[in-house]
């Protein structure tokens, strides 16, 4: 099992972010949300998150951009890359770039909560292996 | 007026020409006969009266007077002689066979004195010709008569008895007339054989000519026309065999080689009407085939655009409405009318969030990563995936795979995903089970640029309405109940066959089953095999 984590959900949509806080602080862990890269990029600059939900399609910054930009910033924390335009390439690149899981809207509670899960089930065997 | 034949035209003629010739003959032949028979009579004429001359002319000089009168008479009781006279100078009948004329006087204008004394002065020498007359006789038929005269030659002048003076050069005239009833009758019969023969002959030549014009013209000229009007008729079967080296011979050779190469180029002309016929109607069938491809192509491409845009804004609220239901039926008590409507809701809400996946899955136009795979093993991995599911149990499947097929260039996900998909879709049109047969082929073209390779999916199932036929392959058609398909399973098909270059196809028999044959190309981007193992598109 794993420990109720500190995750930031990264989305323009209001909608979008809040459903994915509400099943997160229901299965316990504890949730920020940032709806623009740099609002983004502030918050992990102030404080360490164990997860990033990353909505790759964010106004004016690109989310591969900003993916790379978390990669360097704050190398511990996992990222899930969730898209709603998906393709082989965008998550072949997103893998490359060190994202845990590439997964696409809609996406259902049950699906994120085990995304969440299954990243922090395998943390603890990534931080050992670095 | 009916034309006259060739054979009339040699005929008449020919015949004209034998009868003017045959008569001219005739005649000339007869009259060739007629004169010399009177030329024979004449000189047999002429002799008997010199013979009689110079038979009485002994007794003349001894004054035999009654001597002299039985040789006449003796002469002129022979068979044929009609008369045998001794004129003297005067005209008067000095001996006669006919007593009765001797001491007749006749006049000089009398046929027997006219050729000497039809002049002033009369003759004392005639010739041979001049001699001879032929006049008709009181019996009715012609008489010869010629005369022989009588000199006053010395032994007649110095004779004892001084009758005739030695001045007087002319004792008299010998006259014998011969009947020519008999040359006459000759001549007539010979005139008469000469006629017919002249005409039979004619007739008979006239019958050969025809028989041989008939023979070697007319009935081979014939020939030639049937046939010619057989192929003018358009029947170019007829032959002719004349057993002849001549023109004729030849010219129904030719005749028969002309209509020999006619019939050939008839029939070439036919094979190539239908071979024509038939690459219209390919060609046709090639455009319509590629129109529809283009409109259904063009039609994918817009509706993909516009799902791509309505899943993408229909997510945002999708994922809303998801978790919103899900954290409500969470408080809700368990049993409760409240949970198990919001249960409703939260699995409605999945089955949009499960369309727009599919939608997106749909309008995903990334290129295809293709590789060189082999055909059969997509295939085989596809198939065992499903025939273990409940759906196949009933469902036989044949393979009907051709040797050495070469890899083909593409996505292997992609084309499982397509094979998936037909084998599902078959598997469900054949509710009560069947046979399900999957199918590949090496269609080879010449050069081999343009070979391809071809799969089929054959089953025995319900078929599809001839209507749904053409619609099969548009996005969100489908002919299975509400909530159990989408109708983008053989569209997404379509564009990944299509961005592989090939081309997917349906066909089907309401009742009896449907095929679905896809096309891909291989580009010339493989070595055929050497073995004529791989059939042709034509076959």
């Amino acid at each position: 099992m794993y420990q109720p984590a500190k995750i930031l959900a990264i989305d323009d949509e209001e909608i979008v972010r809040e459903s994915w806080r509400r099943v997160l602080v229901s299965d316990g862990h504890t949730v920020s949300v940032a709806c623009t890269a740099d609002e983004a990029m502030r918050m992990l600059a102030g404080e360490h998150f164990d997860v990033v939900l990353l909505d790759l399609k964010l106004p004016g910054f690109g989310g591969m951009h900003l993916l790379r930009a978390i990669r360097r910033l704050a190398p511990k924390t996992e990222i899930v890359v969730i898209t709603g335009f998906p393709s082989l390439e965008n998550a072949k690149e997103s893998i490359r770039l060190g994202a845990f899981d590439y997964v696409t809207k809609p996406l259902v509670p049950r699906a994120l909560s085990n995304v969440v899960s299954q990243v922090l089930t395998c943390k603890p065997w990534k931080v050992q292996e670095r | 007026m009916p034309a006259i034949g060739l054979r009339l035209r040699l005929v008449i003629p020919l015949a004209c020409v034998l009868i003017a010739y045959g008569g001219l003959y005739t005649y000339l032949a007869v009259r060739a006969q007629r004169t010399e028979i009177l030329n024979e009579a004449t000189q047999s004429t002429l002799r008997l009266a010199k013979t009689a001359r110079r038979t009485t002319r002994h007794a003349m000089l001894r004054s035999r007077r009654e001597d002299v009168h039985e040789m006449i008479k003796e002469i002129g009781a022979q068979k044929g002689i009609e008369h045998v006279r001794i004129f003297n100078k005067e005209g008067m009948i000095m001996y006669s066979a006919d007593r009765r004329e001797i001491h007749r006087v006749v006049d000089r204008k009398a046929e027997a004195c006219f050729q000497c004394h039809e002049a002033a002065k009369p003759l004392t020498k005639l010739t041979t010709s001049k001699r001879a007359r032929v006049f008709d006789s009181e019996d009715g038929h012609r008489t010869l008569a010629a005369i022989d005269v009588i000199y006053n030659e010395p032994s007649c002048s110095n004779a004892s008895c001084h009758v005739h003076p030695p001045e007087q050069k002319l004792l008299g005239v010998l006259d014998i007339g011969v009947s020519l009833e008999d040359a006459d009758q000759r001549i007539a019969k010979s005139a008469q054989r000469a006629v017919l023969f002249g005409g039979l002959s004619t007739f008979v030549i006239c019958c050969l000519a025809a028989f041989l014009i008939h023979r070697l013209v007319n009935r081979p000229v014939g020939q030639i026309l049937d046939c010619t009007r057989k192929v003018a008729q358009g029947d170019l079967s007829c032959t002719l065999d004349t057993g002849r080296d001549d023109e004729i011979g030849v010219l129904a050779r030719s005749f028969c080689n002309m209509t020999a190469d006619l019939r050939k180029a008839r029939i070439e002309q036919s094979n190539w009407s239908q071979k024509l016929a038939a690459e219209v109607e390919h060609k046709t069938r090639d455009l319509k085939l590629a129109q529809a491809q283009v409109m259904r192509s063009d039609k994918l491409s817009s509706v993909g655009l516009l799902a791509a845009g309505v899943a993408h804004e229909l997510n945002s609220p999708l994922t809303g409405i998801l978790t919103y239901a899900h954290l409500v039926a969470q408080k809700l008590p368990d049993e409760s009318a409240e949970k198990k409507d919001m249960h409703v809701i939260v699995t409605q809400a999945e089955r949009c969030a499960t369309i727009i996946r599919q939608l997106l899955d749909f309008s995903r136009e990334h290129s295809p990563e293709k590789k060189h795979q082999d055909l059969h093993t997509v295939l085989e991995q596809a198939i065992a995936l499903v025939e273990h599911q409940a759906r196949f149990h009933n469902t036989k499947i044949e393979r009907d795979f051709a040797p050495n097929l070469p890899p083909v260039l593409m996505d292997i996900g992609q084309m499982q995903q397509v094979v998936l998909n037909l084998l599902v879709n078959a598997s469900e049109a054949m509710p009560e089970g069947g046979v399900l047969t999957v199918a590949t082929r090496w269609l080879t073209q010449p050069g081999g640029d343009a070979d391809s390779i071809q799969m089929t999916f054959r089953d025995t199932g319900i078929g599809i309405p001839a209507e749904n036929i053409s619609r099969v392959f548009d996005p969100f058609f489908t002919s299975k109940d509400v909530g159990k398909g989408t109708g983008l399973g053989l569209a997404v098909s379509y564009g990944i066959i299509e961005r592989h270059g090939g081309t997917i196809v349906a066909d089907s028999t309401l009742g009896e089953g449907s095929v679905f044959t896809i096309t891909l190309p291989l580009n010339g981007q493989v070595d055929r095999p050497k073995s004529s193992e791989v059939p042709t598109r034509e076959e």
